[in-house]
């Protein structure tokens, strides 16, 4: 069942366009998140579906209600804001009870949520605390269990993590997936960070320039990412520029067939991409390739050392190729030294410019 | 004594004797005319010759001292509670609607032109335009130079205290928890910027006050301020213009105290009920 529909929302301010023709499904119960680096459209497109900006064009769904015209109190929405937005003057049983004063809940049934709401986020005994006495971590649990209080349909993130130092970034990433279970409520998540992106969420959409450029599941983006944005976006190292005949597809100096891989070719000016990960070093040619794999051969011309794995750079006919090794493997190997790669010819990507 | 010393204690003597002299400078000249309401004698010495209580009971006596204190009264309160709300509304449209820092800057602009024009020019204006409509010959004509020459000061309290609390996404936080546009405001917005508010209260309220310029062209006759009384008896009795000082100065005081007292109850009582 789809809790929100965005169909063909365009928005402008002035001679910008912010979000240009989006349409999107997020279902009942699901976590998704909108993706791109800033200026790309997700926070336009979070605060049309809150109400706080009007679309130029288009439809938002929340349920089966067109909601366009409807103000934001009466959306039945929950938002939380990059920076908590806590009301400075109330205390924290004070803005978690704020909601539910509104909706006219008598005093017991006020104080037996926010108590409870306040378990979910952990923070029993901070009630009578003002926000300017809590750290930036509890204010924003507090916003959370604010936005939570309204049992709303669906609730809106915008950055909420960014403000926070890396390590409670990621503690309270945990949280949030967890709350968000157990609560069942359908989120949508703004961030530019990949990585809360996808340990977060059930789906993705990756923006850019007010466009969607992928849907699906975090496997799904990652792993297979059709447009030259989205490679360099989700940070694909090996991206080069491809020639793409009627039935073949030159690479790396070679010929091969257009069959061998799986793509809807555009004839012309394509990209191919190739994670890291994906490239196997070995000092001596593999002696089984196999019909699915290709071997380029290279010479090493650059090491950087990480720690347990060592990054290297081999060069394949002019191209510079950036490949993980571990670190004992790269100790054995000299700058200029002959090297092969072996790829799965399902492992190069695609890409449309 | 090491010189350093010395030298410490000497520059701490000056600090104090500037503020000492500073401070009785601003005491005498706003005082001495004061010291005229009790005064019966007073031409060739530093405090008058003879002294007298006759002065106050004029005060009494006089209803036109009374009713220009009275209209001085109305008209500053209209003012500063009118001039509050129209720039609290200007300051909430600029920050909830206004994208453009341009259109910041042109209403900070716009809103010290009234400093920079001689208030007269202001009067002369109002008094042409206002004239031959409804206004003319009311107290409001005066009101509304005086929402002139307020503006700078009210608008900058509200805009500073305003710019303080970000008053957008608190606005948006309370509208995605359920609350209107008025509840919001109510609820949220006021209780962060009262002491602005009450600030800006008293400012326009001072200015208005204190306004003679204006108020001698424009206030009609029948409600001639305080500030004309005063220029008035100065022609014909300078120590019963001062008597009219001295219970100005008094009524300012106990008006701003009272204002700030009562204020202080009604907001700690306002923001209990909001909360």
């Amino acid at each position: 069942m789809k809790e929100v529909k965005l169909v063909g929302v365009s928005k402008s301010f002035g001679s910008t366009i912010a979000v240009d023709n989006v349409s999107l499904e997020v279902n009942k119960g699901e976590f998704f998140t909108l993706l791109g680096p800033s200026g790309c459209g997700k926070t336009t497109t979070l605060r049309m579906i809150a109400g706080f900006e009007k679309p130029d064009k288009g439809s938002i769904y929340i349920g089966e209600v067109v909601v366009n015209d409807l103000p934001p109190e009466r959306r039945n929405i929950g938002f939380v804001f990059q920076n908590y937005a806590l009301f400075p003057h109330m205390t924290v049983f004070e803005n978690i009870a704020f909601p539910l004063k509104l909706k006219k809940y008598s005093e017991g049934e006020v104080r037996r949520k926010v108590k409870e709401l306040l378990s979910l986020v952990k923070l029993e005994g901070f009630e009578n605390r003002y926000p300017r006495q809590l750290s930036g971590g509890q204010q924003q649990r507090v916003a959370l269990a604010r936005a939570l209080a309204r049992e709303p349909d669906v609730l809106l993130l915008d950055e909420p993590l960014s403000n926070l130092d890396a390590l409670l970034r990621i503690e309270l990433r945990r949280e949030l997936k967890n709350i968000q279970r157990k609560t069942g409520v359908t989120a949508i998540y703004v961030t530019h960070d990949q990585d809360e992106a996808f340990s977060l969420s059930d789906r993705i959409a990756v923006m850019n320039r007010g466009r969607i450029e992928a849907v699906g599941s975090p496997d799904s983006v990652f792993n297979s990412p059709r447009t030259l944005f989205v490679a360099r976006f989700l940070r694909y190292k090996n991206i080069f520029e491809v020639k793409v005949g009627k039935d073949t597809v030159e690479l790396f100096g070679k010929q091969f067939s257009l069959k061998d891989f799986n793509i809807d070719a555009v004839e012309g000016k394509m990209y191919v991409a190739i994670r890291p990960d994906t490239l196997h070093v070995s000092p001596k040619p593999p002696e089984q390739v196999g019909r699915d794999n290709i071997v380029l051969e290279g010479k090493l011309i650059d090491k950087l050392f990480y720690g347990s794995e060592t990054e290297i750079y081999v060069d394949v006919q002019g191209y510079e190729l950036i490949t993980l090794v571990s670190t004992s493997l790269a100790n054995t190997l000299n700058i200029g030294d002959n090297l092969y790669l072996l790829i799965s010819k399902k492992d190069l990507k695609f890409l449309v410019p | 004594m090491r010189l350093s010393d010395a030298l410490y204690v000497f520059s701490k003597l000056v600090s104090y004797i500037t503020l000492f002299a500073i401070i009785s400078y601003i005491f005498l000249v706003s005082f001495i005319p004061v010291i005229g309401a009790f005064a019966l004698k007073w031409e060739y010495s530093i405090l008058p010759e003879i002294w007298t209580l006759n002065n106050l009971k004029f005060l009494l006596e006089d209803p036109f001292v009374l009713r220009s204190l009275y209209s001085s009264l109305l008209i500053a309160s209209i003012t500063s509670v009118v001039s509050v709300t129209m720039y609290l509304l200007v300051i909430m449209f600029l920050f909830l609607r206004e994208r453009s820092r341009w259109m910041h800057t042109f209403v900070e602009v716009s809103v010290l032109i009234p400093l920079m024009l001689p208030a007269i020019l202001i009067a002369l204006a109002i008094y042409e335009v206002y004239r031959p409509t409804i206004l003319g010959g009311t107290y409001w004509i005066l009101v509304f130079a005086h929402l002139t020459i307020v503006s700078p000061y009210v608008f900058r309290n509200l805009y500073s205290v305003a710019r303080m609390i970000d008053m957008k996404t608190l606005i948006e936080a309370a509208r995605s928890l359920g609350a209107g546009i008025f509840t919001a405001t109510y609820r949220v917005i006021l209780p962060n910027i009262y002491h602005g508010l009450i600030g800006a209260m008293l400012l326009a309220f001072a200015v208005s006050f204190g306004d003679f310029e204006m108020a001698n062209l424009l206030a009609p006759w029948q409600y001639r301020t305080v500030t004309i009384a005063i220029f008035q008896y100065f022609f014909k009795n300078a120590w019963n213009a001062s008597a009219i000082i001295l219970l100005v100065i008094i009524v300012s005081v106990l008006t701003s105290f009272l204002v700030a007292y009562l204020s202080r109850k009604a907001i700690a009582r306002y923001v209990e009920v909001v909360r």
